[in-house]
């Protein structure tokens, strides 16, 4: 029985839409809001610190100085963002073909079902970025290292949310059409497929700073370029501006690509705002830097 | 669990099965249905196996699960399109079995806008909707309040009286096994073996009249006396 959308039930069509519309509206730039006026507030004491003291070390530069950097490396940090940007974004989409494909087998095979569960949650408790070396080594310098890492690290977390996505599919509707006597891969295409869309955006949003972790250490490791490559050697010469500019921009596509899953999940799947709740839950790593929950 | 049960259901005929909870009702509905593996006997549809006549069935379960993300429409037309029937037949086939309780002009609404007792309708009709030679249904009234459990029987009714499906019903509730039946198997407690069949020769259509109710309720009566006799019922 559908109990957890109980407040949902009764609404008439145009008065559920216009819940919709404002709810997540309405709280989210108040959240915003206050997220950045916090982070400003930081900024500004760091900035009068570093003036009022007067610190002169070029390991804690002012929030100021670093923007100047941000403005004068601005080609060479746009440069190094893109590498860093597509190596993360090559290793996420791998990561979605190969969680997908996992999914698919493991509805489709018994064996496969009760060897995947527990490999992904052990997958999950391990810290896998410590590999990076290994993984350079392996695949040599360059780019291929970065997605390789990216890869790795999104796998599980994408692997499983899809996974939990296909089984969140009711069982009734599964027998009802299994009873008449329905394609598998139809069956999979128009319903599972669906129905994992959310716990999907869900899994993107915790492996998009996975993603690009795992490109940038990689890049710590074996590379002569991307956003990485301009943290290490900023470290090397103990000179942090340069180095927190980078950070600045890597923060930025974190953001920026956070915003656009978001976006689309609240475009392309209004419905599942209605879905209980639980629904969310239990997927997946518990903390993460941008794992927001779905109440908002 | 199931007792031995030997059972035949005649073309067009509508049964009920009736019995406590656990005495496998469900469990022999989705036997049927071919769902559940059979560890003895068999069950022959129309003269062949389950697996031959797959898509002759329609299945309708306690909780409708219907998309959310599709409207009435489209929930409706699901089997259609996994079939791979005629778009506009099937249209028009599910607005006729749309009309029958009351729900043309809920086609557009998102499958979650609607009223708890209209989703389980709505399942009903998705059952429906390929034309199946044999229609299963476990509970499907269930969850209903008593009124909007009378209207949706009341819909149903109408509906299999004009298309005569066979029909299969498993139900703990006395009165819609009557209201619905030509015959109401009754069921013993698990492992269910049959204790009677009860057969309802009411004309239809059969309304909730000055007439017709008495004879409804005396029918309650006997079920009820017979399932008491096992306990079932205090």
């Amino acid at each position: 029985m559908r109990q957890g959308n109980g407040s949902a039930r009764y609404h008439t069509p145009s008065e559920h839409e216009s819940t919709f519309g404002s709810a997540g509206s309405r709280r989210a730039p108040s959240r915003f809001g206050a997220g950045a006026a916090i982070a400003f507030l930081l900024l500004l004491a760091w900035e009068l610190v570093v003036r009022v003291l007067e610190v002169h070390s070029p390991t804690i530069p002012s929030p100021s100085r670093v923007f100047l950097e941000l403005l004068k490396e601005a080609l060479q940090l746009k440069e190094d963002a893109w590498i860093t940007g597509m190596e993360s974004l090559e290793g996420l989409l791998l990561a979605l073909a190969a969680g997908f494909l996992l999914a698919v087998l493991d509805t489709t095979s018994k064996s496969l079902h009760r060897f995947t569960a527990p490999a992904l949650s052990f997958l999950q408790k391990m810290p896998l970025i410590a590999l990076a070396p290994l993984i350079v080594t392996w695949v040599g310098f360059g780019t291929a290292p970065a997605v390789a890492v990216a890869f790795l690290l999104c796998v599980p977390p994408l692997a499983a949310s899809i996974r939990a996505g296909f089984y969140a599919a009711p069982d009734e509707i599964l027998e009802v059409l299994q009873a008449m006597d329905a394609p598998r891969l139809k069956t999979l295409w128009k319903v599972r497929v669906p129905w994992c869309l959310p716990f999907l955006s869900s899994g993107i949003k915790t492996a998009i700073p996975l993603a690009l972790a795992g490109a940038t250490v990689a890049e710590f490791v074996g590379s002569t370029a991307g956003l990485g490559y301009t943290i290490v050697y900023g470290a090397s010469r103990t000179e942090a501006a340069p180095l927190l500019a980078a950070l600045t921009v890597l923060a930025l596509i974190a953001l920026i690509s956070y915003g656009i899953v978001r976006f689309l999940e609240q475009t392309l799947m209004t419905w599942a705002g209605s879905l209980p709740s639980v629904t969310f839950a239990g997927q997946i790593p518990d903390s993460h830097a941008f794992s927001v929950d779905r109440t908002d | 669990m199931v007792g031995p049960i030997s059972l035949e259901v005649g073309s067009g005929e509508f049964v009920s099965i009736l019995g406590p909870s656990a005495s496998g009702k469900s469990t022999l509905l989705r036997m049927i249905a071919g769902l559940v593996p059979i560890t003895n006997g068999r069950i022959l549809i129309g003269g062949t196996t389950i697996e031959e006549t797959r898509r002759a069935i329609g299945l309708v379960l306690q909780r409708p699960a219907l998309l959310p993300w599709r409207t009435t429409m489209e929930n409706v037309l699901l089997p259609a399109e996994m079939l791979n029937l005629n778009r506009e037949e099937s249209r028009n086939r599910a607005r006729r079995l749309l009309a029958w309780f009351g729900l043309s002009r809920f086609e557009g609404c998102l499958a979650d806008t609607l009223p708890a007792g209209m989703a389980n309708a709505v399942s009903v009709c998705r059952a429906l909707v390929h034309n199946p030679s044999l229609l299963l249904m476990d509970e499907p009234f269930l969850i209903l309040d008593a009124l909007v459990h009378e209207q949706v029987l009341d819909g149903f009714q109408r509906l299999w009286a004009e298309n005569k499906t066979t029909a299969v019903l498993c139900t703990r509730n006395l009165f819609e096994a009557v209201l619905l039946s030509d015959r109401v198997i009754v069921l013993s407690p698990g492992p269910g073996r049959i204790l009677e069949i009860v057969s309802v020769d009411l004309p239809r259509p059969r309304r909730l009249d000055k007439a017709m109710t008495p004879q409804i309720t005396d029918h309650c009566n006997r079920i009820r006396m017979i399932l008491r006799a096992q306990g079932s019922v205090p």
